[in-house]
Parts: C-alpha cells; structure tokens; sequence
C-alpha cells in the first residue's frame, strides 16, 4: 500500500485510541488547524509561505500579453484585487458559453482560448496553477458561499454520490476518512475534513503547488483507486461538492499542507 | 464500529488454512509492517520493537492481544474479507477481488495479500497474546 504519507510526522503524536466514530461535522474545519504549529506559521508568514512564489507568479502573468490577440488578463479584467475579489468564493460555476460547470482553471483556459487565442495550460503547469493561485488569492478571507441552483444543483448531486460511494482496492470513500474518521490519525498523521478553502495548496509532500484535482487523484490512488483525469467533469463535480461542504470556510490560498 | 467485528466473534471462521505450508509469524510481522503490503499499521496500533510508539494509526482496535481474543479461524475470515461479519466495515477485504469499485487496474483481479501472505499474517497474530 502506498499511501503512507511519506513525512508523516511521528514526533510527539500520541495515538488516541479506538475513536472510530466521529461525531459529524456542524461547523466546516480548515485543513489549517489540523496542522503543526510550525506549518500554520509557515502558511501565515507572508515572507516565508512558499505558495507565495506561485502567487507573485501569476501577477507577472496576468500583466503578460498572449496568444493572436496579444492581449493579457488586466488588459480586460484590469485591477485584480478588485475585479478578481470575490470570484473564487462563487466557484466552480455554470458557465453560459460552455454549457457546464466550470471551475477556476477551466475559466482562466477559457479566457486564454475564446479570448487571448492562445493554448490552453495544461493542469499542473507552472503557469495554470501560478494563474489560479493568484486569482484565488484575491479572495483570501472570503467565506466560500457556493449557489445552488439549476446545473450547479445536479452537479453537486452528482459529487455528493462520487464523495460516499466506496472504491479501489481497500475500498473506502472519501467520507470514509474525512467525515467518519476525522482527527483520528492514519499512522501518525491526522485526518481533516478534507475541505478544499486552500487550493491551490503547497504540499510538502509533494515539494510543489498542487490543485484540488491532484489532491482528489492522490486520495484516490491512496486506496489503490483508478484516479479520474485532472480537469475531467466527474472531478468537477466532485469540486462542486466539496465546495458547497466548505460553505462558510474562509479563502486560505495559498494555503500549506503536510 | 468498534465491537461490529468483536460482537459477533465466533459466529464467522474459516477454519481451513487458505495454504499447505504452515503460516511463518517472522514473515507474517514483515507483512503487518510493511506499507507496501498488509500496512496494518496505517489503522491499528500494535506493541512491538520495530514500531515507534505514536507511529501507527488510530482507525482500528489496537491488535494487542488479539490472538487471545480471536481464534486463528475467526481471524482468517477477519482478514480475508471482514465484510462476510460486518458489511459496512471500514477494515479492507485481504484476500478477495470482489464486490469493489473502480479498482486500479495495477491491482484490479488480485487480491491485496496473497494466501500465504494471509496464513504468515495469522502465524504473527497469534502471537499476540
Ligand atoms: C484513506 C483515507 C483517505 C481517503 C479515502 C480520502 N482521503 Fe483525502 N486525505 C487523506 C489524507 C491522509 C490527507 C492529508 C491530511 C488531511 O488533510 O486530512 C487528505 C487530504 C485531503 C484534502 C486536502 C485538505 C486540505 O486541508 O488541504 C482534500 C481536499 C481531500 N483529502 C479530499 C478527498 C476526497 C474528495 C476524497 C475521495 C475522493 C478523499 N479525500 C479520500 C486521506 C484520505
Ligand atoms: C479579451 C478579454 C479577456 C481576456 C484577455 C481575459 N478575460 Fe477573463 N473574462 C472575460 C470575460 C468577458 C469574462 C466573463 C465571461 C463569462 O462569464 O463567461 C471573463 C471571466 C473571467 C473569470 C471569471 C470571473 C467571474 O466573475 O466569474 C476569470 C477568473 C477570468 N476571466 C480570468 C482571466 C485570466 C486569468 C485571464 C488571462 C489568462 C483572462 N481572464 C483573460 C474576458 C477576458
Ligand atoms: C483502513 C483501516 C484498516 C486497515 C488498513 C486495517 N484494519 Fe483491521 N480493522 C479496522 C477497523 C476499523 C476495525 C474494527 C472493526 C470494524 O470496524 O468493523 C478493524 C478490526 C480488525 C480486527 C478485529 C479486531 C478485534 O479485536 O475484533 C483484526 C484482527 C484486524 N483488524 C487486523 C488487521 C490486520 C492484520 C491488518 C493488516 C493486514 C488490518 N487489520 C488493516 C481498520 C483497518
């Protein structure tokens, strides 16, 4: 099995025994106040934070002209802490033009497409997870407060029944771990309630950014699951929601995880 | 969830050895430690040299004494498939390919543990009395 987290922190963690079943959740918890110390100041140090490279990245990047129409994103959407402020919390989102939900990454590709004609970043690239980064930034300290109505509705129908059903090898749902077995710990690392308020995330696991469908393929590889495609709509709607869990859970991005 | 696999020992068994070869306790602990193989210690805690305490995980019971606690009969069926006592149990099925979702297909058609990875993993549990 290989999801032994592999810098799970032993130090000092003492296993409570046999708590199996938590009581559920009234109140959404961030991922933050499962963290070490040190990692939450980590994530709250404005100089030291890692994600920040990723953020200050994609402000270059916003001002930057691409594609045919050799425009940038400020040239339309100018200031981003204004017209960016706000945005994050609403998403993902129904997009009119593409006729589905559509999350931050897939707007941010169809702005590069439909209107700066260029190519759309691939999931994972320095450049998709910089943009997204910066965009979702604007709204640091935003309550999540997702909608939902008409598709959004039938989307989070369709995450909710992907977030309980069991799968892979050691079969077992996300719910599994993050509703039964929060605070209890696997080895010696504890479990959140998996909300999504911090992505993208800086994971030192993985020493890199990583956005919420990465982290959605890592849970599921975990139990030895085929992961689905980053992007793909069954992760979209899975992101739909877990955002709508995460109502009320303030913006953390960049956030940093173990 | 705690007792569903306790309450009912005795009920379930499987009393014939899945091998011919007799279980090996020294391979069945390499099996329980292993995170690439049982990793039974991502869930349960268990007292033995070779773990740090705090290491191992809280999701089960600890597995301290559970060789006196469980014969080797009912511990086979708990660690071939514990669903046959406990159907919404969150402790996997070790030997069994059936009844999963959208398994890996590096793993779909096997089993996690092979059958003499199973008897070695019981010869271990055993000793702990
Ligand atoms: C076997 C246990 C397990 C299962 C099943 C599981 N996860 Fe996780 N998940 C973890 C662990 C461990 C972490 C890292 C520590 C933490 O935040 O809980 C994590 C982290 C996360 C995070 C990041 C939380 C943060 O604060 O940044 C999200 C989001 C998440 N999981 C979602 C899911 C979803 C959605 C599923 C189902 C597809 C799922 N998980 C299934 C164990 C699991
Ligand atoms: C040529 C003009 C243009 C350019 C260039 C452009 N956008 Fe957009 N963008 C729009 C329009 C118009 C909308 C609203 C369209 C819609 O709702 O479908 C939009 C919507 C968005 C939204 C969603 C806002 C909301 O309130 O829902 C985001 C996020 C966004 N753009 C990011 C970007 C980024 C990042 C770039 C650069 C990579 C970019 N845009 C480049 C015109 C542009
Ligand atoms: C994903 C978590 C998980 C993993 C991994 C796991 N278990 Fe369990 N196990 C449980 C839970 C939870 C129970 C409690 C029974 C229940 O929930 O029905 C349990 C119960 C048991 C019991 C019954 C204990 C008793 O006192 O009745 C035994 C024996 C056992 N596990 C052995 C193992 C062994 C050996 C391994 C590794 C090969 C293992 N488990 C791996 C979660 C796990």
């Amino acid at each position: 099995m290989n999801f032994v987290p592999a810098i799970a922190l032993a130090v000092g963690l003492v296993a409570a025994i046999g708590l199996v079943d938590a009581a559920p959740h009234s109140e959404p918890r961030s991922g933050y106040s499962f963290l070490t110390p040190e990692l939450q100041q980590l994530q709250d140090d404005d100089f030291a934070n890692p994600g920040l490279l990723w953020v200050d990245q994609g402000a270059t990047l916003w001002e930057t002209a691409a594609g045919t129409s050799n425009r940038s994103c400020a040239d339309c959407h100018g200031d981003a802490s204004v017209s960016m402020r706000g945005v994050a919390p609403r998403y993902p989102a129904y997009s009119e033009e593409l006729g589905r939900m559509v999350n931050i990454e897939g707007q941010i590709n169809q702005c590069r497409s439909a209107r700066q004609g260029a190519e759309p970043l691939p999931y994972e690239s320095e450049d998709l997870l910089s943009l997204t980064a910066f965009v979702s930034n604007q709204s640091a300290g935003l309550p999540i407060s997702l909608a939902v109505v008409g598709p959004a509705a039938e989307s989070l129908e369709r995450g909710r029944a992907f977030f309980y059903q069991r799968r892979g090898q050691l079969n077992l749902s996300c719910a599994n771990c993050h509703e039964d077995n929060v605070g209890n710990h696997l080895r010696a690392e504890p479990i959140s309630e998996g909300q999504t308020n911090g992505f993208p995330i800086y994971r030192n696991l993985w020493q890199t950014m990583g956005s919420t469908h990465r982290m959605f393929a890592w849970c599921n590889e975990a139990v030895r699951a085929e992961p689905y495609a980053a992007g793909s709509q069954d992760y979209i709607d899975l992101e739909v929601f877990e955002r709508w869990r995460s109502n009320g859970l303030t913006i953390e991005t960049p956030a940093v995880r173990r | 969830m705690l007792t569903a696999l306790g309450a009912s020992a005795g009920a379930q068994e499987i009393a014939e050895p899945l091998t011919a070869v007799p279980g090996d306790a020294a391979r069945g602990k390499a099996v329980a430690v292993n995170s690439d193989m049982g990793n039974c210690l991502i869930c349960h805690d268990v007292t033995i040299p070779e773990l740090t305490p705090g290491s191992s995980g809280d999701i089960g019971p600890s597995l301290d004494g559970v060789g006196s606690r469980l014969s080797e009969g009912e511990l086979r069926q708990r660690i071939v498939d514990p669903r046959v006592i406990a159907p919404d149990t969150l402790m996997p099925a070790y030997h069994s390919t059936e009844g999963f979702t959208r398994v890996d297909p590096r793993y779909a058609g096997k089993p996690i543990l092979d059958a003499q990875e199973v008897e070695d993993l019981i010869a271990f549990l055993l000793t702990l009395k």
